[in-house]
């Protein structure tokens, strides 16, 4: 039988991580009546048309790393400071730690949609706005002093999350900077760590519920 | 990418050239007119209406300025009297077909001259027309046949009336023989081109019109009508003549069998004169008499059909039912039919004893009979006779007597028949041998008319008896004094002790000496039977006795009392009296009770012989006397009976009554449960008689049962202060089970329930257990607290300790104990068993008589155990609350097993050792059953509650971070589209937004007038400084060459140096030109 769990104050004043999404595939066209957010699965044909290549158009990518952040008892708890998403025409978004990402893609697509043309979504009952379209570079919005760390299955080296986790330094604030695009790797000049967290290529998703679930262990939380 | 660009289709210099010219037409108009005020309007024919082409313009100016000659032309001939020739002609140049027939010179219609007028505007009209339809042609080519129509040889009528004057009279269409009123106002179906022409019909015209029309109308109908009729009476008068052929009517009848017979009609007299008329005619005789005598008879013949009809109207559809009787009818049923059987069953006896008795209406007799001061009162009520002068009645008395000491019995009613009827010449003592005849109760009848009889008494004898009672009471009195005095004596006695019964016996026999003698003649009369019956007869009849003074007492009338054996019992000088009584029947009662005592319950008599009524017992020796010496079976009827005859819904005081016998029953109940060999079946029948009373009279029950719970608990208190285990003892027992069954045990709020819980758990926490009989009362008192708890499903807990460690204790000291206690016990299965067996080693007189009382405490053990796990078992904490149990229940299952498997334990029992231990015996065996029962029970529970999980304690509740929903659309976002919720505001927005983007190009558009004006101004003022400075320069050259010629000095500015100088090369130029120039100013 497991002992009781001891009754600890997980949530954090202030969330020390920050995630970025780089390379998004975030791309709005006018197609029939209105614009609507291109995925290769219902836009294949006018991407040939225009000469673009259907397997890069990805959003579904997004819109599942968006869940496994926001969702997760890392985020519930507090820990979770904002997420940046860099899309891969230039537009860099912030997302707060207290939206709810709509659980379907369609209305995922209908968000997007509406960000990318409004550049602001507010909340269904508050002023204050949950996404927000900021100016590039990214890196100015980051934490003082925080360190800045690369997920890649391109990195030189594999290393083990928790143990990695546990070498972070504490109380300070970390930034996790991960791909969205379905081929290729991120490139960002901020980088100061770049690690791989499993011998094979993980999903967007999966590798950000690992990172998810070793802080979740770090901090205690169930 | 993707993105359509909307202004594609926009030419702006298009735009722009389209305002230009848009402002050259409308803004550079105004503005050159701004400065003038006339202005040329043009209002030649068709400028105004944008419809008509400049061609039809044309013609319609030409057909204007035409007319305008012609009308001038014909004013013109008209005031010179000219003829019309060549109007007509014109006309008919004009190529109008139309026209032909009016032209010329018939402008007389009907003789009278034709208005010029009119005609003028008639081919005013027609010119009109003729304007369309050449517009017509010209756009259709010129066909124009389909237009032509209307005026060529198909001319229609309308046409005709309205431009032909009506076409003439001579129309000939009336071939109706009448005239066929038109209505004509324009409204049917003509051009409304043609509206003008037709002369419209003044109102007046129209109203008489509309009323000739109508009656024309309703004359035709009543023509119609006629015929119809005629028609009618022609078809009745065949029809008649053929019904009445009989043939005709079988075949009709057999035919339509469910149609109307023939005496059917719908309506009145006519058909029936119509009828009459084709009757003579047909001179029918056999058909038509049926119609005629029906129609003597001036009313409609009725036949099955109807009769059928009205029966069904009339039938009854459904039936109440009886009600549902009260509670309180069915009481008074039950007692009235028990009243009667009872007044049946005495007839039957009084039959036997004489129709004297009643007839007489003497109760004397009773009175003798009954228990004490016989001789006494025999001669008292002779002594009132004989103040009374009754000799008959005392002779009768006298004979009766006889017969009473014969102490004749029911079997030998004939005899007794035969003498009445001999002996009789009353006419009530007839209506007693005919009810006897009747011989049974059924006769009912006669004694009714007996009670009339005996009511019928006279008011002498009323008297006679209101005084005789007076007397008694007196008598009764002195009585009493002398009985209180002998009852005190008793008591004394009683106090002594033993010898009571015989004191009472002493006392009887003193008192009741005349009594014993009768008896004691009795005895010697007649055989033990009829001794025994007599016992019985005289019983009852002392009961009845009592009964009817306990009425007396309440003033009450019982009706089946009177009837039997008021009057004489009302005249009886018996000295049981209101405050006697109780005294009075006591030594009798103590006289029965000895009886009893020494024969206990004797199954005297059958049921059948049982009185059908009893008075309600008031004390407890009455009681004992109505049920004292009965049969169980016979018990529990005669205590039903009493409930019956006295339910509290019958009489207002029954109530109270019910109380007292209530408490009377409990008091016997307790009486008996502290008796030795517990007598069970009184028991049971006794308890089942306080559950129904007790129902009727719940609070007295309530009350009494609190009473005694509460004595309990006190005497239990004194007993563990003076340091006694306070087991109590086996009429306790009784009586808690006894108030399990009576009050619902479920009711945890129960004023007797509650108390009576609480007292069994304080029995079983306080009480020590220190031998082998504790335990077995341990067990008792276990079953009875799972009585109380059970149905409930919780608690327990403490009995199911208790039991715990009594069967620890069973357990540990096993049977080597000597756990010997119940000693009747056989089968200890029920609960009731179990406490019926109890009491039995309740009164301790402990023996420890055998293994199989032991074991069947045992098995009693177990088994109530396992009834009281089996609530733990539901709940969730079985476990904690039934390990101890188990444990012990496994210790005991494999000591009862353990002796079979294993030789030789610690544990295993001295007493069933070597012998083989494999055949369990009887309870034993059982125990060892229930056991392995018990524990499959428990096993589901403990198997369960081991999955759970263990509880947590949390301070606090963890909080997740606020969440908010992101607002977007859903089905999809248009940019620039106002996604208000609130619709106002988006309208108002919207409109605002308009009403912005107007004003701004309103401004724009002034701005680009301005610009447009000004330029115009600009060109205009240009062109006229142009003017003035052609002017100017010309003026000035006129000027410079007048100059020069002056200073040339004529020479036109010729001067040669100047020449040469000016001209250079070229002077032959400026010479030709100088000399031009002052040529033309020369010429000037």
């Amino acid at each position: 039988m497991n002992p009781p769990i001891a009754d600890v104050d997980n949530s954090a004043a202030e969330g020390r991580f920050v995630f970025v999404l780089e390379k998004a595939s975030l791309e709005t066209a006018k197609i029939g009546k209105g614009y609507q957010l291109l995925n290769c699965d219902d836009h294949a044909n006018f991407l040939r048309r225009n000469g673009r290549d259907p397997a890069s158009y990805r959003p579904d990518i997004v819109h599942q790393e968006l869940l496994a952040i926001l969702d997760s008892p890392l985020n519930k708890a507090g820990h979770i400071n904002e997420v940046y998403v860099h899309t891969n025409n230039k537009v860099l978004f912030k997302v707060s730690p207290n939206t709810r990402i709509p659980r379907t893609f369609k209305r995922f697509c209908g968000l997007m949609v509406q960000l990318l043309q409004k550049l602001s979504i507010r909340t269904t009952n508050g002023p204050e706005k949950l996404i927000k379209v900021v100016k590039s570079p990214v890196y100015q919005y980051f934490p003082a002093g925080a360190k800045r760390v690369g997920l890649s299955f391109s990195a030189p080296y594999v290393s083990d999350l928790r143990q990695y986790v546990k070498t972070l330094p504490e109380k300070v604030p970390v930034v996790f900077t991960l791909g969205a695009m379905s081929h290729g790797s991120i490139d960002s000049i901020y980088i100061d760590d770049l690690i791989s967290v499993s011998q094979y290529p993980l999903s967007g998703a999966c590798c950000i519920s690992r990172i998810t679930s070793c802080l979740e262990n770090e901090h205690n939380i169930v | 990418m993707g993105r359509v660009y909307k202004g594609e289709k926009h030419n702006i210099i298009a735009a722009r050239a389209a305002g230009n010219t848009k402002r050259k037409n409308t803004l550079l108009k105004e503005y050159r007119a701004s400065n003038k005020a006339n202005a040329f309007v043009d209002r030649r024919f068709g400028e105004g209406d944008a419809t008509l082409t400049p061609e039809e313009r044309q013609i319609g100016r030409l057909t204007r300025t035409r007319l305008r000659q012609l009308g001038t032309g014909r004013g013109g001939k008209k005031s010179f009297a000219l003829g019309d020739d060549d109007d007509g002609n014109a006309w008919m140049n004009d190529g109008d077909g139309g026209d032909d027939a009016d032209g010329g010179t018939t402008l007389t219609h009907g003789g009278v001259a034709i208005d010029e007028a009119t005609e003028k505007r008639r081919s005013e009209h027609h010119l009109a027309r003729r304007a369309t339809t050449t517009r017509r042609s010209a756009r259709d080519g010129f066909g124009g046949s389909d237009s032509d129509d209307d005026f060529g040889g198909g001319m229609d009528r309308a046409i005709t009336g309205a431009l032909h004057f009506g076409g003439g009279e001579g129309n000939g269409d009336d071939d109706d023989g009448g005239f066929e009123p038109s209505l004509k106002r324009g409204d049917h179906g003509v051009d409304g081109d043609d509206d003008g022409g037709e002369r419209r019909k003044t109102k007046a015209e129209v109203m008489t019109e509309l009323i000739e029309k109508s009656k024309y109308h309703k004359a035709l109908k009543t023509r119609q009508r006629e015929a119809d009729e005629d028609l009618l009476d022609k078809l009745d008068g065949t029809f008649a003549a053929l019904s009445g052929d009989g043939a005709f009517r079988a075949v009709l009848s057999k035919g339509v069998g469910h149609l109307k017979p023939d005496g059917w009609t719908r309506d009145g007299n006519r058909r029936d004169k119509k009828n009459q008329k084709g009757e003579t005619n047909a001179a029918a005789p056999s058909g038509i008499d049926l119609d005629a005598k029906a129609k003597e008879a001036g009313e409609v013949v009725k036949d099955d059909y109807d009769k059928i009809t009205r029966a069904l109207a009339l039938e009854a559809r459904g039936r109440a039912a009886d009600r549902t009787r009260t509670q309180e009818e069915i009481d008074a049923a039950e007692a009235a039919k028990l009243e009667e059987a009872e007044r049946g069953r005495l007839k039957r006896q009084r039959a036997g004893d004489s129709d004297d008795d009643v007839a007489l209406s003497d109760g004397d007799d009773d009175g003798m009979r009954a228990g004490g001061g016989y001789a006494a009162r025999r001669a008292k009520s002779k002594g009132s006779r004989a103040k009374d002068d009754d000799g008959d009645d005392g002779a009768k008395k006298e004979k009766k007597k006889a017969r009473k000491d014969g102490r004749i019995g029911g079997d030998d009613l004939g005899d007794d028949f035969a003498v009445g009827s001999d002996g009789d010449d009353d006419d009530d003592g007839k209506g007693g041998g005919g009810a006897f005849f009747g011989g049974d109760p059924l006769a009912y009848g006669s004694s009714s008319e007996e009670e009339g009889d005996v009511e019928g008494l006279d008011a002498k004898e009323a008297e006679r008896r209101a005084m005789t009672k007076s007397l008694k009471r007196e008598v009764g009195s002195i009585k009493d004094l002398e009985r209180g005095k002998k009852r005190l004596r008793k008591l004394g006695l009683l106090d002594d002790g033993g010898d009571a019964g015989e004191d009472e016996e002493d006392d009887g026999d003193d008192d009741d000496g005349d009594d014993d003698d009768d008896q004691e003649d009795d005895d010697d009369d007649d055989d033990d039977e009829e001794e025994e019956e007599e016992d019985e007869e005289e019983e009852e009849e002392e009961d009845e006795e009592k009964k009817v003074a306990d009425d007396v007492d309440d003033k009450s009338d019982i009706v089946s009392i009177p009837d039997n054996s008021d009057t004489s019992i009302s005249v009886t000088p018996s000295d049981e009296d209101a405050g006697g009584a109780e005294s009075d029947s006591d030594p009798a009662a103590r006289s029965k009770k000895t009886e009893t005592a020494s024969s206990p319950p004797r199954p005297t008599s059958t049921s059948t012989e049982l009185p059908f009524t009893f008075p309600m017992p008031e004390t407890p020796e009455q009681l004992n006397d109505i049920v004292g010496a009965l049969s169980p079976a016979d018990t529990a009827l005669a205590l039903e009976r009493i409930r019956k005859c006295h339910a509290p819904t019958l009489k207002e005081d029954n109530r109270k009554k019910t109380q007292t016998f209530l408490g009377l029953l409990l008091q016997r109940f307790e009486v008996l449960a502290g008796e030795s060999p517990l007598p069970a079946v009184y028991l049971d029948i006794l308890a089942a008689n306080v559950a129904a009373v007790a129902a009727s009279v719940p609070f007295f029950a309530a009350t009494a049962a609190r009473a005694r719970l509460e004595k309990m608990s006190a005497r239990l208190r004194a007993a563990l202060r003076d340091d006694e285990t306070g087991w109590p003892p086996a009429r306790t027992i009784l009586l808690l089970a006894l108030f399990a069954e009576v009050f619902p045990t479920t009711d945890k709020q129960h004023p007797v329930c509650t108390p009576a819980a609480l007292y069994i758990g304080n029995v079983l926490a306080h009480c020590a257990i220190r031998g082998a009989r504790e335990a077995a009362l341990a067990v008792v008192f276990s079953a009875l607290a799972a009585a109380y708890s059970l149905p409930g499903g919780g608690g327990g807990g403490d009995a199911t300790s208790k039991k715990k460690k009594k069967k620890k204790k069973n357990d540990a000291d096993a049977d080597a104990d000597a756990d010997a206690d119940a000693p009747t016990t056989g089968v200890l299965a029920s609960l009731a068993s179990i406490l019926s067996a109890a009491p039995a080693n309740a009164p301790s007189d402990w023996l420890p008589n055998g293994d199989d009382d032991k074991h069947a405490v045992l098995l009693a053990a177990v088994k109530t155990l396992r009834t009281l796990c089996a609530p733990a078992t539901k709940t969730p904490s079985a476990r904690e609350f039934l390990a101890p149990t188990v444990v012990a229940i496994e210790r005991l299952g494999a000591t009862l097993r353990g002796v079979t498997v294993e030789e030789n334990d610690a544990n295993t029992k001295s007493k069933t050792p070597p012998p083989p231990p494999l055949l369990l015996t009887g309870a034993l065996k059982r125990a060892a059953e229930a056991c392995v029962a018990l524990e499959a029970d428990v096993a589901p529970a403990f198997a369960s509650s081991a999955k759970r999980p263990p509880l947590t304690w949390r301070l606090k509740k963890v909080e997740a971070i606020k969440v908010y929903n992101p607002m977007y659309e859903i089905e999809g976002y248009q940019k620039g589209r106002d996604y208000d919720p609130n619709r106002e505001r988006a309208e108002a927005k919207k409109l605002r937004r308009q009403l912005k983007k107007e004003a701004r190009g309103a401004v724009r558009e002034l701005r680009k007038d301005n610009r447009f004006l000004a330029e115009e101004r600009h060109k205009e003022s240009s062109a006229a400084a142009d003017e003035r400075g052609e002017r100017q320069r010309d003026t000035l050259a006129f000027l410079e060459k007048l100059e020069g010629d002056l200073k040339s000095g004529g020479q036109g500015g010729m001067i040669v140096k100047t020449q040469r100088r000016v001209n250079g090369g070229g002077g032959g130029r400026g010479k030709k030109a100088g000399g031009r120039g002052g040529g033309g100013g020369g010429k000037r």
